[in-house]
C-alpha cells in the first residue's frame, strides 16, 4: 500500500422501522452535516465521495442523482458502489491507499420501509428459474439454516440462541432498532417465517443512514487523536445459483476472513472482537465459523459454553447485530461502526475491556453469496 | 504517489437492438473472454473483478452483478458493482485503476455492460425525476438534453444544422468499427428532415438503445511491460459531479466537465489538448452534446463548437478526430457505453484500432457523462509510460 488508511469518525443515523416523514435525502443530510462538524472537517477540506445506496430501494433510477449533494458531493470526485456500505468504505480505502486522495466520505444509506420486505432480495433472483420458486433472503437463509442443521447435526434451538445472544446485547446499544431479553424458548415461539426461521432469528426492516470518514495516515491526526486503522480487507464473492453451492459449507466467508487476516498480517486468534452480519442468526453462526472462530458446525457449542459474550474470549455482536437493525446498504457501516467504538472505548455499558484489533463481517446477496472481512486496528 | 497502471487487454460485444441469442450475463461473458483473450492471460490471472451496470430496472433484475458472477469471472474472487448512471462504464474503469493503482491487486478486470431490449429505457430514465416535482414533465433523456440543447443553441446562435454535421460524422466514423449498431450513410438534411423527439432533437440527433457488454483488463507496471508489447498507460482519471437542481445551472457550459479535464490536464502536463493529444472519445448521446463537450475539453473557443465541427476537425482526416468509433451517436448500451469510450482511445494508444486507426496516435481522452447531465468523467491514456 502506498499510504496506510485510517477511519477518523463514524456516524450512525438511529435506525427506526420506518421513518415517514423523511426522505432518504433527509436521513442523509441529518447524518453528514453533523458529522462533519463532529470531527472538525470543513466541507472544503472533503476531498472525494464514495456513496453506496440502491435504485431498486428508493425506487429511483440513478438514484445518486440525488443523492450526490446531500452527501457532500458537489464538484468533488464521486463514485457510488450499489453494495453494502462495506464495499463502498472498501473502494474508498483503494482509493485513499493509492495516495490519489487525503480523504473520503463514505455514505450508505436506506430506506426498507419503502419497499415489500423480501422485494430487495427477491429481486436479486434470476427471472426464469428461480423467481417462481419464491427465492429471497428469507427463503434461502431457512434452505441454509436447514441445510447446516443436518449437516452438522445442530438442534433448532442453536438459531434461536443466537438471536437471544444478539437481542439482549442490543438492549445496551441506544441505537437498536430491536431489543429484548428472550429465552430460546420465546424466540422458537416468535411468529414462523420460514421454517426453520423465525421472526427473532431474522433481520427487521430498517431505516437509517452510517456515515464513516477516511484518512490516509499523513491527516488522520487533524480529525482525531484517536485513529482506527484499517489493516485488513478481503471480500469473495461464491456461485451465484444456491442449488450450486453447498449451502452448509462457508467457504466465501472463509476466503474472504484468509485474505483478509492475511493483509493484516494476522491470524483469527488475534482478533479481540466481532461483528458480523448475517440476515439470519444462521448465517451469523455460519460466518463466525468461517471468521475462524468456531470449527465447521460448532458455533453453537462456541456460543453456549460463552465465547461469545461480553465477558467471553472474543465478543460477538456487541451492537446487537442485525437482528437489532438492519438497514440495507448501510448494515455493514453499523458492524464497522460499532469496532470502530470498541477499539477507541467509547461504547458504552456495552464496552469490552481492552480490544486492540477488531473485526468487521458484511454479507451481500442470498445465501451469504457475498462476503467482506475488514480487520481494524487501534 | 499511486502506483503506475495500465490497460494491457480489452474487449466488446457487437452492440445491437437486440440480442436475442445470450441473456445479461452471456453478453458480460462475451465481453469478458475478448478482453482476457486480447490481454493473452486467463481467467486465473485476475486478481479482482469490477463489475459496472446502470439501473437494475434495465434488466428487472437486483444487484445484477450477483448474477453476473459466474460469467463475469468473479467467482471466489473480490468483486463489486459500481453503479453511476450513464458514467457507470468509465467509474467502472476507473475503479479498475484504483484497485491496482491501491497496490491490493497486480491484475484486476473492470466489465460493464447492460441489456437495454429487457425493458422500456425511456420509461425507467423518466424515473430519475423526483417523484412528485419532476416526474409530471418526466420524458426520459432526449427532454433533459433538449433543454441543455436549446439553451447552448440560443447562447451562442449555433444552429441545428451545425449540430447535425455531428450527427452525421459520428455515423460515418461508425461505417469503420464493426461493433458499431449505426452504421448510417447520412447528410445533414436528412438529419434535418428526421422526426422531431424533443426539439430541437431529432431522430437522427440522438443515439439508439443497445444490448450490449464492454471490459478492460488493467495491469500493474511490472507486469504491464511484460505481458504486453504495447500497454495503454492510464495517465490521469477524474470522476466530478455536478449539483442535480436544474435551476442553478448553465447546462452549456458543465463545470464538472471542465473541472475534471482541468484536473487531468494538470496531471499530465497538457496546456493545449487540441495541439497534445491525439484522439478524443467522447460521450455524445445527442448530437448537440458534442460541441459543448468539446468546447469543455477546451478543443475550441466557448461557442464556437458549431464552426469547429463544420470545420472537420473533429473527423478522421482533421487535427483531433473525435469518436472514431462512431461514439455514442452509433451505439449506445448505457452500462458499456463510457467504458467503450476507454476502451476505443486504449485501442487507438495501442495501435489497435484497425480501419479507424488514428495515425500515430499516442495520446487519448475518454470522457463520460451522466446523471441528471451532472457527472463526467475523464480518463487520459497514453502509450508513453509516466
Amino acid at each position: 500500500m502506498a499510504e496506510r488508511v485510517a477511519i477518523v469518525g463514524v456516524k450512525e443515523h438511529k435506525p427506526a422501522e420506518a421513518y415517514r416523514n423523511l426522505h432518504f435525502t433527509s436521513l442523509i443530510v441529518d447524518t453528514v452535516m453533523p458529522f462533519l462538524e463532529e470531527i472538525n472537517m470543513p466541507w472544503e477540506e472533503m476531498e472525494s465521495l464514495v456513496g453506496a445506496g440502491c435504485d431498486m430501494l428508493d425506487g429511483r433510477s440513478i438514484s445518486s442523482v440525488f443523492t450526490v449533494d446531500p452527501m457532500g458531493g458537489f464538484m468533488k470526485e464521486e463514485s457510488k458502489v450499489e453494495e453494502d456500505i462495506a464495499l463502498a468504505v472498501m473502494y474508498a480505502f483503494m482509493r485513499v491507499a493509492s495516495g490519489s486522495f487525503k480523504n473520503a466520505l463514505v455514505c450508505g444509506y436506506g430506506k426498507g420501509s419503502e419497499l415489500h420486505p423480501h422485494f430487495f432480495t427477491g429481486l436479486q433472483s434470476e427471472p426464469v428459474f428461480m423467481k417462481p420458486l419464491g427465492l429471497d433472503g428469507l427463503t434461502t437463509s431457512a434452505i441454509q439454516a436447514t441445510a447446516y442443521m443436518s449437516k452438522y447435526g445442530v438442534s433448532r434451538e442453536a438459531g434461536a440462541a443466537m438471536a437471544a445472544h444478539d437481542l439482549h446485547n442490543a438492549l445496551k446499544n441506544p441505537n437498536a432498532q430491536r431489543a429484548m431479553d428472550v429465552t430460546v424458548d420465546e424466540v422458537l415461539k416468535s411468529k414462523e417465517l420460514a421454517y426453520p426461521i423465525t421472526e427473532l432469528e431474522y433481520v427487521p426492516v430498517s431505516d437509517g443512514c452510517v456515515a464513516v470518514m477516511l484518512a490516509s495516515e499523513e491527516v488522520a491526526g487533524k480529525y482525531t487523536d484517536k485513529p482506527v486503522w484499517i489493516e485488513g480487507i478481503g471480500n469473495c464473492n461464491d456461485l451465484f445459483y444456491p442449488g450450486h453451492r453447498d449451502l452448509a459449507d462457508s467457504r466465501g466467508v472463509k476466503a474472504a476472513a484468509e485474505r483478509a487476516y492475511k493483509m493484516a498480517d494476522i491470524g483469527a486468534s488475534d482478533i479481540d472482537l466481532a461483528e458480523v452480519y448475517g440476515y439470519s442468526s444462521w448465517q451469523e453462526l455460519m460466518v463466525l465459523e468461517g471468521m475462524g472462530f468456531a470449527e465447521d458446525g460448532a458455533a453453537p457449542k462456541a456460543l453456549e459454553a460463552g465465547k461469545f459474550g461480553m465477558e467471553g474470549e472474543l465478543p460477538v455482536n456487541m451492537s446487537g447485530g442485525a437482528l437489532s437493525a438492519n438497514v440495507w446498504m448501510a448494515c455493514g457501516g453499523s458492524r464497522i461502526a460499532e469496532c470502530f467504538l470498541q477499539l477507541r472505548g467509547e461504547a458504552g455499558d456495552r464496552q469490552v475491556d481492552g480490544a486492540k484489533k477488531a473485526a468487521a463481517h458484511a454479507t451481500t446477496g442470498l445465501a451469504l453469496q457475498s462476503n467482506t472481512v475488514m480487520v481494524l486496528g487501534r | 504517489m499511486p502506483r503506475k497502471v495500465a490497460v494491457i487487454g480489452t474487449g466488446q460485444t457487437k452492440t445491437k437492438m437486440r440480442r436475442t441469442d445470450v441473456d445479461f450475463p452471456g453478453l458480460v461473458h462475451e465481453a469478458v473472454s475478448r478482453a482476457l483473450e486480447d490481454a493473452g492471460i486467463t481467467i486465473k490471472d485476475i486478481d479482482a473483478v469490477v463489475f459496472g451496470s446502470s439501473p437494475e430496472y434495465f434488466e428487472g433484475v437486483n444487484n445484477p452483478e450477483k448474477w453476473c458472477l459466474d460469467a463475469s469471472g468473479g467467482f471466489m474472487k473480490p468483486q463489486f458493482r459500481i453503479h453511476t448512471g450513464g458514467t457507470v462504464g468509465a467509474s467502472t474503469g476507473i475503479g479498475g485503476f484504483y484497485h491496482v493503482a491501491s497496490g491490493m491487486y497486480d491484475i484486476v478486470l473492470a466489465v460493464t455492460g447492460d441489456k437495454l431490449s429487457e425493458g422500456e429505457v425511456q420509461y425507467n430514465l423518466s424515473t430519475v425525476y423526483d417523484p412528485i416535482f419532476g416526474r409530471d414533465m418526466a420524458c426520459g433523456a432526449p427532454s433533459a438534453v433538449a433543454h441543455q440543447a436549446s439553451r447552448y443553441m440560443h447562447k451562442y446562435g449555433v444552429t441545428e444544422e451545425q449540430t447535425a454535421v455531428a450527427a452525421v460524422q459520428d455515423r460515418k466514423h461508425a461505417q469503420n468499427n464493426p461493433y458499431a449498431q449505426l452504421q448510417l450513410d447520412i447528410t445533414v438534411e436528412d438529419v434535418m428532415k428526421s422526426p422531431p423527439i424533443s426539439s430541437p432533437i431529432k431522430l437522427l440527433d440522438a443515439c439508439p438503445a443497445s444490448d450490449g457488454a464492454a471490459a478492460m483488463v488493467f495491469a500493474v507496471e511490472e507486469k504491464a511491460e511484460k505481458m504486453c508489447r504495447r500497454p495503454a498507460w492510464v495517465r490521469a482519471v477524474s470522476a466530478i459531479a455536478e449539483t442535480a437542481n436544474y435551476a442553478y445551472r448553465d447546462w452549456s457550459e458543465p463545470i464538472a466537465l471542465i473541472k475534471a479535464a482541468k484536473k487531468c490536464y494538470a496531471a499530465c502536463g497538457i496546456d493545449n489538448p487540441r495541439k497534445q493529444l491525439d484522439v478524443i472519445e467522447m460521450y455524445d448521446a445527442f448530437s448537440p452534446q458534442m460541441l459543448i463537450w468539446a468546447e469543455s475539453l477546451g478543443l475550441c473557443e466557448r461557442g464556437d463548437g458549431g464552426k469547429f465541427i463544420e470545420s472537420g476537425a473533429a473527423s478522421m482526416e482533421g487535427d483531433i478526430p473525435i469518436n472514431p468509433s462512431g461514439g455514442v451517436l452509433s451505439a449506445n448500451t448505457i452500462g458499456a457505453t463510457a467504458m467503450v469510450r476507454q476502451v476505443e482511445v486504449c485501442l487507438q494508444v495501442m495501435s489497435k484500432a484497425d480501419k479507424r486507426q488514428v495515425d500515430e496516435a499516442s495520446w487519448g481522452l475518454a470522457h463520460g457523462w451522466g446523471g441528471g447531465i451532472q457527472f463526467h468523467t475523464v480518463m487520459v491514456v497514453s502509450s508513453e509510460k509516466p
